[in-house]
């Protein structure tokens, strides 16, 4: 009896001990912090053209490599019929626009990406896209910031507003 | 004259001689439990039997008697006792199907070693939640993870999916229990017995039963010649939802049948928040309701039996069907558009799912003797779910298809089960029982996108399992399983993505490597496990139990072989074809101690798995369109402990004050990584506080119970990579519920609220959590049984 007894209270407390003594691993659930300066919502931006592309970056471990994806929304609800006219004004034949590409960051803490390595093709179907970019940092946390975008016809972008740095643009890692 | 004098003297005298036969014995239960105070009636006695089922009888003449024994809740056994000399007899009581059905038992089975909680259709009615699993959230350990507010799905201890095995009827529920976004098919209004076993469930229910069983008996037997039904109709203001169930059954001399039917329909659920944070966008809740989350379900069950003293035949076929929608806002990328109000609250459109699941059981037992019973299962189950979403392009050259243009995803499994056990009862003190199972499953697929390959799949699992009743206050019992399991996986080929990927000017290996999203894969796997355990009554009021065996879990096709976008999850989720079957050890330990007012149970545990499967960010983006980052099968040693502690005092016989506190801690103990990671979807500490007062009867009212409870969660800050951390939370309920009595007609009606503060809580083991979306606003339900 007495020998039930010890071993009954040896095993919970064995247990407590175990749940409550085993100190946190130094594990790293922080995702990166996203600011993505440019492209704004919905930007129009045009066909032909590169993308202003400019984000800062930065996470408490280490950063790992961030993607862009680009790809159209014609199916989505939210473009009842006004940017059509686009689709038949364009005279050569279109193509919908997509783009998919990772680049590393090298394990820096922070970083400024600033480039304009995505170009739009000049046949680029207008209309509206998703333009989404996703930063991984070493730990495989991930945050995503997306952005919807237009792709328009050349001339009807917004025009000058990012040809004002396009001094540093090798900025990728 | 005077020989007949002496005949009479030595009759007499013989008969004098004869009175010093005694008739003794032990009635108990066909496990050897002890049943105190049943009556026994031999010849002209009555009398009952003592703490340790004993009893004797006052000396009996040689003869023939006919001797009665009955106890409530248990079949009336009548035996013939020939009485030649002193006897002394063992007896057993089968445990009554009909008269069970209306008592509430929800306290711990006293009858097996294993860590067993039992719950009465009645308790399931009344605490009604939405749906089963939800339902099953009373029970210590029990979670539920919600999708919306009509389905879920659930946990165990912190495990779920793949990791807890439902069985219905002795034939283990197969659908897709691996998704998320994915409920349980089945109906809680038609069960009318549910077991909830935690720890070792591999023994009896093989693969699957890492986190326990939750054991569904439809099979009761109504009494002979009795015919009854009951009929429910339900409301519930959060998502306005009406819900309505009727049940017959009927016996004659020898066959008997059941026919239930369940239909419910809701709308939009409500939310205490104005608007989500999703992805850098603020999607607005419109009128406080989550659109498109409305949906509807139809469950159909009928049942037929045979049944006379020795041989039994149940055949059960029931159909679930559930169509509900998802939150535009959040399949996919956010959506502000599609989350508009449209006006109409009980709509279902894109995205939805669908869901039927058809089953057909037949369970024939004989039982030539109290001591010897063979049961024979057999089982279809046919699972077709649906995920449709507006065709949506994820490859600039996929065009539309013809039929079911906007079928997304859809898997059809169809599972054969066949299954034989005997069990034998030696004496009164071993058991023994054997079973040989047989699993045949067969998966395809459909629809525009990509997930899971086409399957097959052949188990064979074979077990034995020995009971030992000690004496009245010990037993013992162990078991052995070996099984076996083949899977054959299908490859398949997407040509559009091929296409795609060159257009994109990847080269021809890379398009060729992503292109092929499921090769060939014939994988055999076989394990081999033990359990043994026991249970001690200390003493009148302390009870022991502990149990250790180990567990496993043959990896799931999805595991081997997925291979494609999950857009609800929004990650690029792959197989691994080098997975070998999950194992684990599993220790469960229980101390309770009761006196007629108080009660209280604390249940420690640990789990240890050399190989837990999991879904692990890889770090490396998927090239496919609208994927992220690929998340990859992976094994890791982890380890998951905790207790349950639950307690319940009643107060002058009116007045109950009860509480179930949990708390759970699990890691990955070794990934491969820097840091050992929490597993995710893990159940924070929480506790739930419940007291309630009987009051007298008055006018109609029969029996009027009010309570008021209270459940809190721990703040979950444990996470695994991409979750978020869950705050804690509060929320409080109140109800009252009585029997209305109007002439012969006694409907027991119930009034209940819950989350009254509407308060926004957010549920870390709800597929919404990653989305921020909290769980329902406050709600009012009304409930009405009546019996007929």
């Amino acid at each position: 009896m007495k020998k039930i007894q010890y071993l009954a209270i040896v095993s919970i407390v064995s247990l407590f001990a175990f749940t409550s003594c085993s100190s946190d691993d130094n594990t790293d659930t922080q995702k990166p912090v996203v600011d993505l300066v440019a492209p704004k919502d919905n930007a129009r931006l045009e066909a032909g053209k590169d993308i202003h592309f400019d984000m800062i970056v930065s996470d408490n471990e280490g950063l790992g490599s961030y993607n862009v994806d680009i790809h159209n929304n014609f199916n989505g609800h939210d473009h009842s019929g006004e940017n059509h006219t686009h689709a038949l004004l364009a005279v050569v034949e279109t193509k919908p626009f997509a783009y998919n590409n990772t680049w590393d960051l090298g394990g820096v803490k922070n970083d400024q990406i600033h480039h304009h390595e995505i170009v739009i093709a000049a046949n680029a179907t207008p209309g509206k896209y998703h333009f989404v970019v996703k930063v991984l940092d070493k730990a495989g946390n991930q945050t995503m910031v997306f952005r919807n975008i237009e792709i328009v016809p050349s001339g009807e972008g917004d025009g000058g507003d990012h040809d004002h740095d396009h001094d540093d643009h090798n900025h990728a890692h | 004259m005077r020989n007949l004098c002496i005949w009479m003297i030595l009759l007499c005298s013989f008969g004098v001689l004869a009175q010093d036969f005694t008739l003794k014995g032990r009635v108990s239960d066909y496990h050897g439990e002890a049943l105190i105070g049943a009556t026994i009636t031999v010849g002209n006695q009555a009398f009952m039997t003592d703490l340790k089922g004993r009893f004797q009888a006052k000396p009996l003449e040689k003869g023939t008697y006919q001797l009665v024994v009955s106890f409530l809740g248990y079949e009336t056994l009548t035996q013939t006792v020939n009485l030649q000399a002193d006897q002394e007899l063992d007896l057993h009581l089968k445990a009554s199907s009909t008269l069970l059905d209306q008592v509430v038992v929800s306290s711990q089975a006293k009858h097996s070693v294993q860590h067993v909680d039992k719950v009465s259709n009645q308790h399931l009615v009344d605490k009604f939640a939405g749906s089963l699993a939800k339902t099953l959230e009373s029970v210590a350990g029990v979670n539920a993870m919600d999708i919306g507010a009509g389905a879920s799905k659930p946990v165990i201890r912190g495990l779920g999916f793949n990791r807890v095995a439902v069985a219905e009827n002795g034939a283990k529920q197969e659908g897709q229990q691996w998704g998320a976004d994915h409920g349980l098919e089945i109906d809680a209004f038609s069960t009318e017995e549910v077991e909830v076993i935690k720890g070792v469930g591999a023994i009896e229910y093989g693969s699957d039963a890492i986190g326990g069983v939750i054991k569904i008996n439809n099979e009761k037997v109504p009494q002979v010649h009795s015919f009854d039904g009951k009929a429910l109709v339900y409301g519930k203001s959060v998502n306005d939802a009406i819900g309505a169930s009727v049940q017959i059954k009927q016996r004659g001399e020898r066959f008997f049948y059941k026919l239930k039917v369940t239909g419910q329909d809701y709308a939009d659920y409500r939310v205490p928040i104005k608007q989500i944070d999703y992805l850098n966008t603020i999607i607005p809740i419109e009128g406080g309701r989550m659109k498109n989350t409305a949906g509807n379900n139809v469950a159909l069950y009928g049942q037929i039996g045979y049944v006379d003293a020795k041989f039994k035949n149940i055949l059960s076929i029931s159909n679930v069907y559930d169509k509900s929608g998802f939150f535009p806002g959040a399949h996919g990328i956010p959506n502000i558009a599609t989350v508009q109000d449209d006006g109409n609250h009980r709509n279902v459109e894109l995205p939805n799912q669908s869901v039927n699941h058809f089953k057909l059981t037949n369970t024939a037992t004989w039982e030539w003797n109290a001591n010897q019973k063979l049961s024979v299962l057999l089982a279809f189950q046919n699972n077709k779910r649906q995920e449709n979403s507006l065709f949506h392009s994820h490859f600039s050259n996929q065009t539309p298809p013809v039929n079911n243009p906007n079928l997304e995803l859809e898997f059809v499994l169809n599972t054969f089960d066949a299954a034989v056990k005997y069990e034998h009862l030696f004496s009164n003190d071993h058991k023994v029982t054997v079973g040989l199972q047989q699993n045949y499953q067969n998966n395809t697929i459909g629809g525009y996108g990509f997930l899971l390959p086409k399957f097959n799949k052949m188990g064979v699992g074979a077990f034995g399992m020995y009971e030992y009743f000690v004496n009245e206050r010990l037993t013992w019992e162990a078991g052995v399983r070996a099984d076996y399991a083949s899977i054959h996986v299908k490859p398949f080929y997407d040509g559009i993505l091929y296409d795609y990927l060159i257009d994109k000017g990847q080269s021809v290996d890379i398009a060729t490597n992503y292109a092929q999203r499921s090769v060939k894969q014939d994988r055999d796997f076989s394990s081999f496990n033990a359990m043994i355990g026991a249970k001690y009554d200390w003493s009148e009021r302390v009870n022991i139990g502990a149990t250790i065996g180990t567990n496993f879990r043959f990896p799931t096709a999805i595991e081997l072989a997925s291979n494609g976008v999950h857009h609800g999850a929004f990650r690029h989720e792959k197989g691994n074809p080098d997975l070998d079957p999950e194992k684990g050890i599993a220790l469960d330990f229980r101390v309770t101690y009761e006196t007629s007012t108080f009660s209280t149970t604390i249940s420690p545990y640990a789990y240890y798995f050399t190989n837990y499967i999991f879904l692990k960010p890889s770090g490396t983006f998927s090239i496919l369109p609208d994927s992220g980052q690929i998340y990859e099968y992976t094994q890791s040693k982890a380890l998951i402990t905790g207790f349950e502690w639950k307690a319940e005092q009643r107060l002058w016989d009116r007045l109950t004050i009860e509480g179930v506190f949990e708390f759970i801690y699990n890691k990955q103990v070794d990934n491969g990584k820097k840091g050992n990671y929490p597993l995710p979807f893990s159940t924070p500490a929480n506790f739930f506080g419940q007291v309630s007062y009987t009051l007298e009867d008055w006018k109609v009212f029969k029996q009027p119970e009010v309570f008021v409870n209270g459940k809190w969660y721990a703040e979950q800050k444990r996470i695994a990579q991409g979750e978020e951390i869950t705050p804690s939370s509060q929320s409080y309920g109140f109800g009252l519920s009585s029997t209305i009595q109007l002439g012969k007609v006694a409907a027991k009606t119930s009034l209940t609220a819950t989350n009254i503060f509407d308060t926004k809580i957010l549920n870390h083991m709800s597929f919404y959590r990653p989305l921020g979306i909290p769980e329902l606003g406050r709600s009012i339900q009304l409930m009405i049984q009546i019996p007929f």
